[in-house]
């Protein structure tokens, strides 16, 4: 993928692949949270899902609900933020849908050679709100202090 | 949080990948494995044996 962009036959047979593999998660109630290029693998067999180290079950996440959480805990914002969809970026309680969001953006970096979060109109659009609203207040800080320069690299 | 290592089963003959973390991401390990265990599709790279090791 860092490559540039493939051939719509390949985005189309690795996209059902990983659409594939996350029904058959979903099914078991687990929710990977963590879909990213950097975690799909190209084996001779086809498309491999790597890194469930975000992964929960749906289960498991009602038992967490039940039991009150420290408000820091409950606000740790765990996965890429390129790929995260809006509720994981919030922090909020993530479903199936926030791996289909994921894949949305996967598909379309196979798609078009590039990342959505590069095609956004500002630099920031694609930080998560939290974090926006902390970096927000400094931000015009940042730009006098760099001399009204614009920025030159991905904040993420 | 750690590495992955490419290795052979020598027994077995095949060809197997181990992954180490460190003991700070140990609870997030177990559960990646837990949720790879209850999976049983060619997509996922399937879980062959989960050990704690401290070195």
């Amino acid at each position: 993928m860092q490559r540039g962009r493939l051939p719509m036959d390949l985005v189309l047979c690795w996209g059902a692949q990983i659409a594939d593999a996350l029904a058959a998660a979903h099914a078991k109630g687990i929710i990977h949270r963590d879909l990213k290029p950097g975690n799909l693998m190209v084996t001779k067999t086809g498309i491999k899902v790597l890194d469930f180290g975000l992964a929960n079950s749906a289960k498991a996440s009602t038992r967490r609900r039940a039991t009150p959480t420290p408000r820091t805990a409950s606000r740790t914002i765990l996965g890429t933020p390129a790929y995260m969809a809006p509720e994981q970026q919030e922090g909020k309680e993530c479903d199936p849908r926030t791996d289909i969001y994921a894949l949305g953006l996967v598909l379309y970096e196979m798609a078009t050679g590039r990342r959505m979060a590069q095609d956004q109109a500002t630099p920031f659009e694609g930080l998560p709100a939290i974090l926006l609203q902390t970096v927000r207040p400094v931000l015009p800080e940042i730009r006098t202090s760099a001399g009204n320069r614009q920025p030159t690299s991905e904040s993420h | 949080m750690g590495e992955v290592f490419k290795a052979r089963d020598t027994r077995l003959g095949r060809e197997v990948a181990i992954k180490a973390v460190h003991q700070e991401f140990s609870g997030r390990f177990q559960r990646e494995a837990r949720a790879i265990s209850a999976l049983n599709h060619p997509t996922y790279a399937p879980c062959m044996i989960s050990a704690r090791t401290i070195w």
